[in-house]
């Protein structure tokens, strides 16, 4: 192989590895951006090329947008400002055109209000003819342009009638092969002469001026509009699309058949009975063996493998070299490669996706990763891609000889008969016409230069470049509405709360979006309360093993590796009877259990199970569907009563340098603790001020019968739950060691004050707290309210996350909805145990007090930044380049997965089979499906992400030059940004390299609970300020009622 | 009113409330109207109710009464001169627990898919579907003669391939569906013949006169040996098709296309057990032919065998459950060949239910698996249950690997013996047409 | 011997009809034509039904003449309502108001319009009347629009249908001719009425009941006389194929000429009509399969289906003979629909290509589940009259010879999978992108859908159907054996 064929082959598989969705096993669910391979581009160029590469949508539909129109989530002004910026962009800007009758504005207008109908060729005429297109103007036109049309229209027609030789000629529609005569009787529903066509212009001289303008427009179109070739064959990049073009079968469905359960045997994780033999050699070897082995075959696909392999022993070879001898051999000439190679990586992209990142990042894999190369998933591709074609050849038309003889079978020079595309532009220019009010002579007398700008025109202004324009619209309409909302409330609140007294509690929650409502309902309980938001790993990166777990689980984000390890152990120490037996009866169970699953399914212990036991899972079956809440109950009750949790702590306290067992450090040193710590403290502005009791909140979730468990889970721990980061924080918080350094360091924390942790399980909303027990007793009382405040709070914040299931009534109670979403964390049948970050779509930088009292909807992730101790935006810079790309990513996940479920999402879950351990399929064979389920996306609304900073613009040109990746993220828009000045509460926006500032907007309507604006509604809601929640009530004055 | 109104009453009950519930739905559904997520699984939900507790109520007065067999006789549906396609039921010790079976599964799949399909734009056509599942299923186990029988086995297959193909935007669920319907219609052919050549032979359709009025499972089928082993192996062939035995059993994975509860209430509840009822309600007549026991118990153990093996290299759980039934109905199979009516009933009943609360519950998989493992200290989840192999040589487990990755080549078996000269004829037969009528060049574009 | 209805101003009603069908034919504005063309079906239709419930109500001798017939001095009744026809007036009536209703305008000329109406009256004229001449007739104006016409005349590409029809033509006129020359050889005193025609056959040449057999199989498409009914199909859209093959006029004629002037003949003649149906019913149902255009995958369901009711009749048993009878309603009712049905999906997406997904499920769930039964109604769908007529059918032809009912049902069995094949090439997969397809409409709703409604009501109360068919099934055994007697 020489070896720029090698180095062909390795750059183009290192760029189709690129494209392919870089999530990993499902188990730890890992967000990422969909459209990652493109984000050096801008973002609307970014999504044309995306969606063109990856064959899916870039926008929602049109009737999407519109439908926003007119719920008012869009207006006009709006689309006025998108239409303006692109012009002020566009070297013609704002021409006019057809001489000067109208401008590209007014076209671009015309078009984006009424939509093109743009239907296939196939089903224009019935279009016409069903819907009376030819009989009435098109609806909602102004009736005085109408008559004036009308009237221009009839006379000339009367003139034209006379001098014509076959009048009929008049109405011919010049892409229809019917007799003009027959049109007219039909059209008009009079005889074809001009006496006839005359009398039909006195009785319905409207459908005689809508028939003549669409015979001009297709004379038009057809006299002034090049017919385009139709090139078939520059579409075959593959060898499948030229079988698929001649003979309409897939090969690829033919490849997948054999392919996908191969890959799902290799890459399993233990849900097979019998492990692939030889995994452990790669996949190109593994999968040799297991053609090559095994009786004759008889299934053609594999017969035809068995022969190529025998040729060339390709695991061998090598993966390269095998690709190339495939490529051969299908005769791809080497130029193609790159984009051969491209192509076919995305026939499978979640397959090949999963054995790009496994090859990456092994460890990821939850049991044991086999050794996964791209490349010879690349190979083994080819091979049974070059196979199939042969198969197929030889089946569909008897095809002997190379797979590379298929480009030249008189077969292949069968092109796709296209239908002329033209009779749809001259549909478009018929619908412009009408609503610009153009008539059959006005369009007849215009040059042909003119009607082809027209055209052109039309044809550039695509329905992607419409839903472009809506989407931005939309995006605007939002980030308008949110900054101004915001840049109003700051007028009225202090932006600092140095000046007050330190309150009672102080709670530190995750930035997650679902946290937002938690974190309001408990300030509306009491100004005494003030909440911060960080990371939900609260800065411990750690390789924790709970008492219940079988091994070590990275804590932290995914793009950390955790250096420190620390384990959960009986209080009364890890050899402690009480442990063992823990440990032991655990064990037993879990044997039998686990010996229940695998026998169930075998042939003997099956039918002793079957037999005798079958009939008994009605009642599990029974209870459980029918009654959730109580199993959860039984549940509970069984562990307490049988496995009562022995009592835990951790190992926290590291002395030694040395590593341990899995080459990390067991536990920190006081010095490790307090650099955590204080960068926590630091990050969220917690400097002074403390109250006596600050409590950090770890999040979590947990339903049943749902594979996307984890992805609901906290992204800041890896999709894993953030209970024992919070806890590890605060014990090191309070030691006594710790302290004295960060005191050193010039944070004191008082000795009044005491780190409490607790864990919010997000789907069912509980509260459980860690290490009460270590709370002296001078605290209990505040402890005591640290509880109750909760105990309300998750209660409401229950009823506000239920307003969106529409199965759960609106009228329930509090404590009926809290027991609704109890139940559905239990309950077998709900794909839906709760929405996760669904309605994510800003993220804020920046103290509580500029957001504290605004009812945000559970749309935001709220960073406690404080600008006024971030000294050249160092702070910041960290902030964003850890939280950034989390939340851009989780916003374009819920994003793409929204506007194209099927191509970017994981389509609908009710079909969804576990594979592998490692994902889902849908059936019994499918691509592994990545992103996001429809059930999980249904309620989201697809923007990008508005990040809000409380910053100037130097801060975030100190921040670009620090953080590159955040830097070229905003620039490109990937995010839309605003600030907010810390000292003058001025609002801009960054569109297009500059920053503008916004002001005007509304009072914000002001209510007192947070249950007033949302009750009764299920939908997103705006902003409102609840005045219940306001750091300081008797602030609220300037507020409008 | 009388013990006999009084069974009659009920029988009609178990069938006609779904029946009254399937045709307000798909009314409701052609005139376009679309009743809310709420009244569908309600009237569904009443309308299995219902049918459940007349079927208790049946059994309940059977046991009191001491009575075997009811069969109730509602009458011609139609005549023609000669031949009368009666309405009968018939309510004995094999219909009733089969009933009861599919009631309750069916009733707890209907409350499961209430909020799984949630919001589903498929809802009305889902719950319709199983509707019509539940109408053919009960159909089939009460008919009381093989014409009534044999179109509740038309109405299982056609709700079953819909329903496969319920996700109709990808063309995967759809190529299943037909392949699946293409299996049962295979084997329909069977059933249709052999009912056929049964009324022929024992001039009646209705098995109480066929088996003289003894109860199941004993009766005297008053047929001619040769006659019998056609008849025998004819039910054969339509059990296998709807039971997916070797060789016809490969659609059973690919029928796992439709959502988790239809999979759960057709693949492992009750659809994949229509064949094996099919034999026990046949059994008396059966086992008068050898062959046609031999048969059954070959192809049961073929399946078995088939299931275990296949199923061991499968690494996703839908894959494996399809599997494991297969292989059980497969035991039951034999089960029936030997003669085991009862032990047979009581294994398909078991495995329905476990199987069904399996596939609703088979999502659980990836935190199930995560606890045990956490639970038994991390240990080698891959060696799960490897016990058996190891008694054989590498060699041959490596072959045997093959041989089950590729589903021991059953598919293309019958494809290329089947189904592709089929088709091969077909196609070459059309061409031909086509260029005689001259329509190869005919203008395919019409205005 | 029938028991016959007369009806006071049928002929003057069926001149009408005739008249009317020029009118609009030739008319301009084809939603006028449309909307009279409506009403004239529908007056139709409801002449038919009353025909019927009248018929089976009232007693004999009937009570009514038709005064044209006094007028023009005839002896005998020319037009009657009789046991055969009864059910069959409204029923060819329904088929065309369904079409008249369900064709997209775009198909729709007055024209054409007129053609329907055209066909109505020919099949009507044909089921009633008493005379051979009037059923000759009726046989050539039923296929004037589709004989030969300027475009055709020369260039036969395609048009295979046009000598297929035009040579069934020749052979009936032939074999009516035949039979009027033997009537004035037996000196019988109106040659040609069908009243009359007993015991004339002696009298027949023998070439006569092959012409005629043939002609009939011609017209239904049996094999080996089918090709020009996928190719119709193919070339004229299955709509036009629907309204042709569904009433089975030529199943009419087989029974009526048939049965009533040969019936020693045709009893011996039928046992190989049968087989060869059996024959045609087989093979239609197996190259449907290796159909790759909807149209033409059509055309082989209805060789298939139609060449099925013709194994029924040969059957020689009552509930053989009434399952045919039944199925020719059922059938006509459901593969109508389902031509019809295709025919708005071709509207919508121009010619359907069965190796591709169409992906219209999505976006038109009641064309889809019309399609659907429709379709399957036709292959015996438990609920449908399908169902019931299948099921008469195999019990008479198993009882009859086993080995035909087995080749039967396996056809059904063929039939049933290529519908569904088709249901799911253009309601499953997906729909490609920004394609908007639109549900069925009003006007065609009220077709497709009243067709379904009567397909599953007759299917669930067969009753009075199966009863009516029954009578007619018994009266055609007693002739036959009758005959035998002599």
């Amino acid at each position: 192989m020489s070896s720029s064929a090698h180095e062909t082959i390795n750059k183009a598989l290192a760029d189709a590895v690129r494209l392919l969705p870089s999530q990993g096993p499902i188990g730890v669910f890992v967000h990422h951006n969909i459209w990652e391979a493109f984000e050096h581009l801008p973002f609307e160029k970014a999504a044309i090329k995306a969606s063109q590469t990856f064959r899916g949508e870039p926008y929602m539909p049109e009737s999407w947008y519109r439908e926003k129109f007119k719920e008012g989530r869009i207006d006009k002004t709006d689309l006025e400002a998108i239409l303006s910026r692109d012009f002020s962009e566009d070297a013609h800007g704002d021409d006019l055109l057809l001489g000067g009758r109208f401008s590209r504005r007014e076209l671009r207008r015309a078009l984006l209000h009424r939509g093109l109908i743009e239907p296939d060729d196939d089903s224009i005429t019935w279009q016409l003819e069903e819907f009376g297109l030819l009989r009435w103007f098109l609806p909602d036109l102004d009736p005085v342009a109408n008559r004036a049309v009308i009237a221009e229209t009839s006379s000339w027609l009367s003139v034209q009638l006379h001098t014509h030789d076959d009048p009929a000629l008049l109405f011919r529609d010049h892409f229809y092969r019917m007799d003009p005569k027959e049109l007219v009787r039909r059209w008009l529903g009079a005889e074809p002469t001009a006496h006839g066509i005359a009398s039909a212009l006195r009785s319905q001289p409207q459908a005689c001026t809508v028939a003549s303008l669409w015979a001009a427009c297709t004379y038009r179109v057809a006299s002034c509009v090049a017919p385009r070739k139709n090139d078939a064959k520059k579409n075959h990049v593959r060898i499948r699309d030229l079988l698929f073009d001649i003979t309409r079968r897939d090969l690829d469905d033919m490849v997948h058949e054999v392919l996908v359960p191969i890959l799902a045997s290799f890459l399993d994780q233990g849900l097979a009975y019998w492990p692939m033999p030889d995994a452990a050699l790669g996949l190109l070897a593994a999968m040799q063996h297991v053609i090559l082995k095994g009786p004759h075959a008889v299934a053609p696909l594999w017969h035809e493998l068995r022969k190529i392999l025998r040729e060339n022993n390709h695991a061998e070879l090598g993966a390269e070299a095998s690709i190339v001898v495939s490529l051969q051999a299908m005769g791809y000439p080497q130029e193609s490669w790159p984009m051969v190679i491209q192509e076919t990586a995305l026939a499978l992209p979640g397959w090949g996706g999963m054995i790009g990142r496994l090859q990456r990042e092994p460890e990821l894999a939850p049991d044991h990763c086999p050794p996964c190369k791209f490349s010879e998933f690349m190979a083994v591709r080819l091979l049974f891609d070059h196979a199939a074609a042969l198969v197929l050849a030889h089946k569909e038309f008897d095809h002997v000889g190379t797979a590379a003889a298929l480009w030249t079978t008189p077969d292949a020079s069968v092109l796709r008969v296209i239908p002329d595309p033209r009779r749809v532009e001259a549909f478009s220019l018929f619908q412009v016409a009408q609503d610009l009010g153009i008539s059959t002579p006005n369009l007849l007398d215009l040059s042909d230069q003119e009607i082809r700008e027209v055209t052109d025109e039309i044809r550039v202004f695509d329905h992607v470049e419409r839903r472009r324009i809506w989407h931005l619209a939309f995006e605007c309409h939002y980030r308008r509405g949110i900054l101004q909302a915001i840049g109003t409330y700051r007028k009225t609140v202090t932006p600092s709360l140095e000046h007050l007294p330190p309150p009672r509690l102080q709670l530190v929650f995750c930035i997650d979006a679902r946290e937002e409502s938690l974190r309001r309902y408990l300030e509306e309980i009491s100004h005494d309360i003030e909440t911060h938001g960080t990371g939900g790993f609260f800065g411990v990166a750690v390789a924790y093993r709970g008492l219940d777990d079988g091994y070590h689980a990275p804590l932290c984000p995914v793009v950390q590796k955790p250096e420190h390890e620390v384990r959960e152990f009986s209080m009364e120490g890890d050899d402690s009877t009480k442990q063992r037996r823990y440990l032991a009866r655990r064990r037993v169970i879990a044997t039998l259990l686990l010996n229940f699953f695998v026998g169930s399914r075998g042939l003997l212990r099956g039918w002793l199970a079957t037999c005798g036991l079958g009939l008994l899972a009605i009642v599990p079956m029974s209870v459980r569907i029918l009654h959730p809440h109580l199993v959860s109950r039984l549940n509970r009750w069984f562990q307490k009563s049988f496995f009562p949790k022995p009592q835990t702590q951790l190992a926290l306290q590291r002395d030694a340098e040395e590593r341990g067992s899995l080459a990390l450090f067991p536990g920190f040193t006081s010095e490790e603790m307090a650099n955590r710590v204080e960068r926590v403290l630091q990050d969220i502005g917690l400097t002074r001020r403390f109250a006596r009791i600050i409590s950090m909140i770890g999040h979590g979730s947990s339903s049943l019968n749902n594979p996307f468990e984890s992805a609901y889970e906290c992204a800041a721990c890896a999709g894993r739950k953030g209970g024992p980061n919070a806890r590890l924080f605060a014990l090191m918080a309070n030691k006594q060691k710790v302290r004295e350094i960060l005191a050193q360091r010039g944070i004191t924390i008082p000795g009044s004050t005491v780190f409490v942790a607790g864990y919010h399980d997000t789907c069912n909303d509980s509260i459980s707290w860690f290490d009460l027990e270590n709370v002296p007793a001078s605290h209990h009382e505040d402890l005591a309210y640290l509880k109750s405040s909760f105990d309300r709070a998750r209660m409401q914040n229950a009823h506000e996350r239920c307003r969106r299931f529409e199965n759960v009534p609106l009228d329930y109670s509090d404590e009926q909805t809290l027991i609704a979403a109890e139940g559905r964390a239990e309950d077998l049948a709900q794909p839906r145990a709760e929405y996760g970050n669904a309605s994510n779509a800003m993220c804020v930088f920046g103290r509580r007090s500029l957001t504290r009292g605004l009812f945000l909807d559970r749309r935001a992730f709220l960073v406690s930044y404080d600008p006024t101790i971030d000294h050249d935006a160092e702070i910041i810079s960290r902030l964003l380049a850890a939280m950034g790309p989390v939340g851009m990513n989780i916003n374009l996940e819920y994003g793409l997965s929204y506007i194209d479920n099927e191509r970017y999402g994981a389509g609908s879950k009710l079909p969804h089979n576990v594979t592998s351990l490692i994902g889902v399929m849908n059936g019994p064979m499918s691509d592994l499906r990545t992103g996001f389920p429809w059930q999980m996306v249904e309620i989201h609304e697809p923007m990008r992400l508005l990040v809000i900073i409380e910053g100037t613009p130097a801060t975030i040109a100190r921040v670009a030059e620090r953080q590159p990746a955040v830097g070229r993220a905003i620039s490109n828009r990937w995010v839309q940004l605003a600030l907010i000045d810390p000292d003058t509460g001025v609002v801009s926006e960054y569109t297009h390299g500059s920053f503008g500032t916004v002001s005007g907007g509304k009072p914000l309507p002001s209510i007192a609970r947070s249950q007033d604006w949302y009750f009764g509604h299920r939908e997103n809601l705006g902003v409102s300020i609840v005045r219940s929640a306001i750091a300081r009530p008797e602030r609220s004055a300037g507020v409008s009622p | 009113m009388s013990t006999e109104q009084f069974f009659t009453a009920c029988a009609i009950t178990i069938l006609l409330l779904p029946t009254l519930a399937f045709l307000w739905l798909g009314a409701n559904l052609l005139i376009q109207r679309r009743p809310s997520e709420l009244m569908i699984s309600r009237i569904s939900g009443t309308a299995q109710l219902g049918s459940l507790l007349a079927a208790i109520t049946i059994s309940m007065a059977m046991m009191f009464n001491h009575t075997d067999q009811v069969v109730v006789d509602l009458g011609a549906w139609f005549i023609a001169a000669n031949y009368e396609f009666e309405i009968v039921f018939l309510i004995d010790r094999l219909s009733m627990p089969f009933v009861l079976l599919t009631c309750i599964l069916t009733g707890i799949v209907g409350r499961f898919s209430r909020s799984y399909l949630h919001h589903e734009s498929g809802y009305a056509r889902f719950f319709l579907l199983m509707l019509m599942f539940l109408v053919g299923m009960l159909c089939l186990a009460m008919g009381g003669t093989i014409d009534l029988l044999f179109a509740g086995w038309e109405l299982v297959g056609l709700s079953s391939a819909l329903l496969i193909g319920f996700f109709q935007h990808r063309k995967e669920p759809v190529l299943n569906g037909l392949r699946t319907f293409a299996v049962y219609r295979i084997c329909d052919v069977g059933l249709l013949v052999g009912a056929i050549l049964l009324h022929h032979y024992a001039h009646t359709a209705e098995f109480d006169l066929v088996f003289t009025h003894a109860h199941w499972p004993v009766g005297l089928p008053d047929i001619p040996t040769a006659p019998l082993h056609v008849i025998g192996l004819l039910f054969l062939l339509a059990a296998m098709g709807k039971s997916g035995q070797v060789p016809f059993g490969n659609w059973l994975p690919r029928a796992m296309e439709g959502p988790t509860p239809s999979s759960a209430i057709f693949y492992g509840g009750i659809s994949i057990h229509a064949g094996a009822y099919l034999l026990l309600r046949m059994s008396p007549l059966l086992e008068r032919s050898a062959i046609t026991m031999v048969s059954i118990v070959v192809i049961g153990l073929l399946t078995a065998i088939y299931g275990t093996l296949v199923g061991r290299v499968q690494c996703d759980v839908k894959n494996q459950l399809a599997y494991s039934a297969m292989a059980q109905v497969g035991l039951i199979f034999v089960e029936i060949g030997f003669g085991f009516h009862f032990f047979a009933l009581l294994h398909m009943g078991g495995h329905a239910t476990l199987r069904t609360l399996q596939f609703l519950r088979s999502a659980t998989v990836l935190r199930e698996f995560n606890r045990l493992k956490a639970a038994t200290g991390g240990s080698d989840l891959s060696r799960g249950g490897g016990q058996y192999e190891f008694l054989f040589p590498m060699r041959l487990r490596r072959w045997l690997y093959t041989a089950a990755m590729r589903g021991c080549d059953m598919d293309a078996v019958v494809q290329s013996t089947l189904v592709g000269p089929l088709m091969k004829i077909a196609g070459s037969l059309e061409r031909i047409e086509e260029r005689w009528a001259g329509n190869i060049d005919a203008k395919r574009v019409e205005p | 011997m029938y028991r016959t209805l007369e009806w006071p101003w049928l002929s003057a009603f069926l001149a009408f009809g005739l008249f009317c069908a020029i009118v609009i034919g030739r008319g301009s504005d084809p939603r006028l034509a449309r909307k009279l063309a409506v009403v004239v079906a529908s007056l139709f239709t409801i002449a038919g039904i009353v025909a019927t419930i009248l018929f089976y109500n009232v007693m004999n001798p009937t009570p009514w003449v038709d005064p044209l017939r006094v007028i023009g001095f005839h002896e005998e009744p020319l037009l009657a309502v009789d046991s055969l026809n009864a059910l069959l007036l409204p029923f060819a009536s329904i088929l065309s108001l369904s079409a008249l209703l369900a064709t997209p305008r775009a198909l729709m000329t007055p024209a054409r319009i007129g053609i329907i109406l055209w066909q109505l009256c020919a099949v009507w004229l044909l089921f009633l009347s008493e005379d051979l001449i009037l059923v000759a007739v009726a046989w050539v104006i039923g296929l004037m629009p589709l004989l030969p016409s300027r475009h055709t005349m020369w260039s036969l590409g395609g048009h295979i249908h046009v000598p297929y029809l035009v040579l069934s033509c020749v052979l009936f006129i032939a074999g009516v001719a035949g039979i009027i020359q033997a009537g004035v050889d037996a000196q019988v005193l109106a040659p040609s009425s069908l009243l009359d025609a007993h015991g004339i056959e002696a009298y027949i040449p023998r070439w006569v009941l092959p012409a005629i057999l043939i002609a009939v199989m011609i017209r239904k498409g049996v094999f080996p006389f089918h090709s020009w009914m996928p190719s119709l199909a193919d070339r004229e859209g299955t709509s036009t194929v629907a309204l042709l093959a569904a009433p089975q006029v030529s199943l009419f004629v087989l029974i009526r000429i048939g049965l009533a002037i040969f019936p020693s003949a045709s009893a011996e003649a039928m046992p190989w009509v049968g087989q060869i149906a059996l024959v045609a019913t087989l093979y239609g149902a197996v190259v449907g399969l290796g159909a790759r255009d909807m149209r033409r995958a059509y055309g082989w369901m209805v060789v298939s289906q139609s060449s099925l009711v013709l194994v029924g009749l040969e059957c020689a048993n009552i509930s053989g003979i009434t399952g045919a009878l039944v199925l020719w309603i059922a059938m006509g009712l459901s593969l109508t629909g389902l031509g019809l049905a295709i025919a708005c999906i071709e509207s919508r997406v121009n010619r359907i290509d069965l190796r591709k997904f169409y992906g219209l499920g999505v976006q038109a769930p009641i064309l889809a589940t019309c399609f659907l039964i429709l379709g399957m109604a036709s292959v015996g769908l438990p609920g449908t009259l399908g169902y019931v007529a299948e099921d008469l059918i195999a019990h008479g032809t198993l009882d009859a010879h086993p080995w035909t009912g087995i080749a039967m049902i396996l056809a059904t069995a063929a039939n049933g999978f290529n519908v569904l094949r088709c249901f799911f090439r253009i309601f499953g997969g997906p729909s490609p992108e920004g394609r908007y397809v639109w549900d069925l409409l009003l006007r065609e709703r009220l077709a497709l859908v009243g067709l379904v409604v009567l397909l599953i009501v007759s299917g669930i109360f067969p009753g009075p159907l199966v009863d009516t068919r029954t009578s007619v099934a018994v009266q055609l055994v007693s002739d036959v054996s009758e005959s035998h007697a002599h």
